[in-house]
């Protein structure tokens, strides 16, 4: 006999999620995915070679570049002629600076001059990552010159590297456990509580609605661990089947075994519930309804009912105080089967007859509900 | 294998994925960190042509006070047949002439120096057994220049005045001939606003930011400040500058370093050629 550890499934009921947590990540999602990851990489690295050589060469410059430019342009105010000599020197010894580092993202870079030579520290605030600020002084007097970076990429190497870096982020993400939801979690929870392993508790959990988790954990409380069952009874329609046979009624696919006179009781209420309405007004105290009586006594005849029932039906006609002992032992056995909140849909419903001022009463389920076998 | 319960939770996923994002941005920025080979820069106060001259003679050194119209020197002495004759090249050098050092005049590092005989002789006092005088510049005038109204030579027009000079005791433009001049005048110079600045671009800004009154200086402020101005001439004759040759060149290139510094000897400087056989040299 199957059961819950076991594993088996019942053939089209678990075959949507291979396991149970995770809808299997949509392919197209991941190629969006991985693309503007690559993209914001590509980027990032291309930012990043540029803001490294930029603060590299700010720090080489600074070992050199002040002394030199200050013993050059010190002699005179200003020698518009010299600045542009001086402007085209410089750019030509910054013509071909060659970049190392762990990947080879750069062939070569150069530096243009922005500005050679302005009164004050240029503010380095807001800055692009490319612009290279050296400060230096002539006498007292500060003096700033600005360079801008200028670099070829190695594209394919930087395309290379940040798509598979990319690749290789997306592939983990979509490896990650799935976040549930917290009643999803409960779920889950309870299931795991009932003995289930853990997996089992998952793929069941993404099965199965709240209600019918409810089913599947009533009944496999009552079957002795049956997990397939339990599941059978999960997905069972909203149905109260009577086997007159083995006089064992059916709810929502639990089997539940009730005493013979109330089971017989119980069906009467539901032939009734099949033919029309249903309503039966409970009989006055002090006079029976011996009329009443005869389709009962015909079932329970019919189906092997206790010959004490029988003949106290004969004698005594159908009395209100039968009746509701009655519905009463059948409301007991299924709320300690099913608990009060399963059992009530299959229960009584009642209402008071204005003419007689008794109680009349019939079962909740619709016609269509009821099944007699 | 399932995961635990509690790690199925969405802020633990969203944690996840922003470490794991964070993760690979930082594996991008340390993976793309570039360092750059260091540069080679080359000096900026030099500037140095060919001549065409052999390859193994020597190069003609000239050390000038200013970088105004160095390269034009330096390209005329290349272009000049007795020089290529002898030099392979022409550098010239327009460092500050306070970086002038004795060991550079013994070593005669430098073919020409434009200097004072008074500088060189604060360096090297037996100087001249190494250079010799090849143009003497002459009737080169200093002034006393204002932002108001035209400086007067007398002590009460100084007193209060903040006065800029060079902290260069060597300086004829900028400390020895203003400091003459505020003498002459009676100035008292304890009791004075007399402010030193270590470099002559310093003094001469300070005095156009209006942190001066008065500061002394050739023609050249004019074109160079470009604000207007009065002035006083504080002398007409100074001796501005000379030209010094080592004593051991090949003198057949005098003529041509005497015509390459024609050009400088424009309105305000008066050049007056002092080499043995200048009267030789082709006009």
């Amino acid at each position: 006999m199957p059961t819950c550890g076991g594993g088996v499934f019942l053939p089209g009921l678990n075959t949507v999620f291979p396991d149970g947590m995770r809808s299997a990540p949509n392919p197209r999602v991941l190629l969006l995915a991985w693309g503007t990851l690559s993209l914001l990489l590509c980027s990032l690295a291309g930012w990043q070679v540029q803001r490294s050589l930029s603060l590299d060469l700010t720090r080489q410059l600074n070992q050199q570049l002040p002394d030199k430019l200050a013993l050059a342009l010190q002699t005179r105010l200003s020698d518009e002629p010299l600045r542009q000599w001086l402007v085209n020197r410089l750019e030509q010894d910054l013509q071909t600076l060659n970049a190392e580092g762990g990947l080879p993202l750069v062939h070569s870079c150069s530096a243009r001059v922005t500005q050679l030579m302005e009164d004050g520290h240029a503010p380095m605030a807001g800055a692009a990552a490319r612009s290279i600020n050296i400060a230096w002084n002539i006498g007292s007097e500060p003096r700033a010159t600005s360079l801008m970076l200028e670099c070829h990429y190695n594209w394919p190497v930087l395309l290379l590297s940040q798509s598979l870096l990319a690749l290789l982020l997306v592939i983990i993400a979509s490896r990650l456990p799935y976040p549930l939801s917290k009643p999803q979690r409960a779920r889950i929870a309870r299931l795991i509580a009932m003995g289930l392993p853990a997996s089992r508790a998952r793929r069941l959990a993404s099965q199965l609605c709240d209600a019918q988790i409810a089913w599947f954990v009533r009944a496999l409380s009552l079957n002795g661990g049956d997990c397939d069952a339990a599941l059978v009874a999960a997905h069972a329609q909203q149905q109260l089947v009577l086997d007159t046979a083995s006089q064992q009624v059916q709810i929502h696919g639990v089997a539940i075994k009730l005493a013979k006179t109330p089971f017989f009781y119980y069906l009467w209420y539901a032939q009734l519930r099949q033919q029309g309405e249903g309503w039966l007004l409970n009989p006055p105290v002090n006079r029976p309804d011996r009329a009443g009586a005869e389709s009962l006594i015909a079932l329970m005849e019919t189906h092997g009912g206790h010959a004490k029932s029988i003949n106290d039906l004969r004698e005594h006609g159908l009395r209100a105080k039968k009746l509701d002992q009655n519905r009463n032992k059948i409301r007991d056995e299924l709320v300690s089967a099913l608990g009060e909140e399963l059992a009530s849909a299959y229960l009584f419903e009642s209402e008071r007859d204005l003419k007689s001022g008794r109680y009349r009463y019939r079962l909740s389920l619709a016609a269509g509900q009821i099944n007699v076998l | 294998m399932t995961t635990p319960l509690f790690l199925a939770r969405r802020r633990i996923y969203f944690t996840a994925l922003g470490l794991l994002l964070a993760a690979g941005v930082a594996l991008c920025i340390w993976s793309a960190g570039q360092r750059v080979t260091p540069p080679v820069l080359g000096d900026y106060h030099l500037y140095q042509c060919d001549t065409g001259g052999a390859a193994g003679s020597p190069v003609f050194k000239l050390q000038l006070v200013t970088s105004v119209r160095a390269r034009e020197i330096a390209e005329r002495l290349c272009a000049a047949p007795s020089v290529q004759r002898i030099y392979r090249g022409v550098q010239v050098s327009w460092k500050p002439r306070a970086l002038l050092t004795a060991e550079e005049i013994l070593s005669e590092e430098y073919d020409l120096i434009w200097s004072r005989s008074h500088s060189m002789a604060g360096l090297v006092p037996e100087y001249g057994d190494y250079y010799e005088p090849l143009l003497h510049y002459d009737h080169y005038r200093v002034y006393w220049y204002s932002r108001g109204g035209a400086p007067q030579l007398t002590a009460d027009y100084f007193h209060g005045k903040r006065v800029g000079l060079l902290n260069d005791k060597l300086s004829h433009t900028l400390y020895l001939l203003p400091l003459a001049s505020l003498k002459e005048a009676g100035v008292n110079f304890s009791e004075e606003n007399l402010r030193y600045f270590d470099d002559a671009v310093s003094l001469y800004q300070a005095f156009a930011r209006d942190e001066l009154d008065l500061v002394s200086g050739g023609d050249y402020v004019r074109t160079d400040l470009d604000i207007p101005l009065s002035r006083t001439l504080i002398s007409g004759d100074a001796n501005a500058a000379t030209l010094f040759v080592r004593k051991t060149r090949a003198g057949a290139t005098d003529c041509a370093v005497a015509e390459a510094f024609d050009g400088l000897a424009d309105a305000y400087l008066r050049g007056r050629r002092v080499f043995a056989g200048a009267e030789h040299c082709v006009p």
